[in-house]
């Protein structure tokens, strides 16, 4: 199952492909930033994944959540994991474009976008929304605890918004 | 209080390793997500064999 999975979110990312590189081949600053704070929130975000599932390991080794919630949890970290890689290849995918240059048809960058929305931030949200149902859990302490997650997440949506508004404004697409 | 605890100290050590990246050069950039991915998912797969083997520990 996991095999179909990934077969089929790679054929996703081909398609994803064209608009990162629509979107990082602009012959100017504007990409560059994009792709940069693309990247720095990636990496927040997979630092800070790596320290909830750690939690998560930790509290069931001492009780503190049962099988049934750690397995649900794992779950849904999984999910998180396998998103956050379908976005870290079309990030890759753009890096190379940035190295050789050259510009795509315009209108694309809003599948990349779709990519993350629909992979990372929604596998994000469960991952909260579990949390905050585990018995014994503060509501308020999980908010802050996944702060870090949900800011680089923003991060992430305000570069492609901004990247989107320069789209519009731009004569360098075809 | 000790469930909330954990979370808030995993939280906190994300946070400081967060803030060095920024600092970081493309190229230090790309190795550290490299390993951080990597790091991601062997963390995501001890947990899946974890909870496959059922070990939880007594307290």
């Amino acid at each position: 199952m996991k095999s179909n999975f990934y077969k089929f979110y790679r054929q996703l990312i081909a398609a994803v492909v064209i608009g990162v590189f629509a979107l990082f081949s602009m012959a100017c600053p504007k990409a560059q930033n994009t792709y940069r704070a693309a990247k720095e929130a990636s990496a927040k975000i997979q630092i800070y994944g790596t320290k909830l599932i750690d939690a998560n390991i930790a509290a069931y080794k001492a009780k503190e959540i049962s099988q049934a919630d750690f397995a649900a949890l794992n779950r849904l970290t999984g999910t998180f994991v396998e998103g956050v890689e379908i976005y870290r290849a079309a990030l890759k995918e753009a890096e190379k474009i940035l190295a050789s240059g050259g510009t795509l048809p315009k209108g694309t960058l809003d599948r990349l976008d779709l990519v993350f929305n629909e992979k990372v931030v929604d596998a994000f949200l469960a991952m909260t929304q579990k949390l905050g149902v585990i018995p014994g859990v503060n509501t308020e302490a999980i908010k802050s605890i996944v702060a870090g997650i949900r800011l680089a997440i923003l991060t992430v949506q305000e570069a492609f918004a901004s990247a989107h508004a320069y789209e519009q404004r731009s004569a360098l697409w075809v | 209080m000790a469930l909330v605890r954990r979370y808030a100290v995993a939280i906190a050590e994300g946070r400081l390793e967060a803030k060095k990246i920024a600092a970081m050069s493309d190229e230090e950039l790309a190795v550290f997500d490299e390993e951080a991915f990597a790091a991601l998912k062997a963390k995501q797969e001890e947990a899946e064999q974890l909870a496959a083997s059922g070990n939880g520990e007594t307290k």
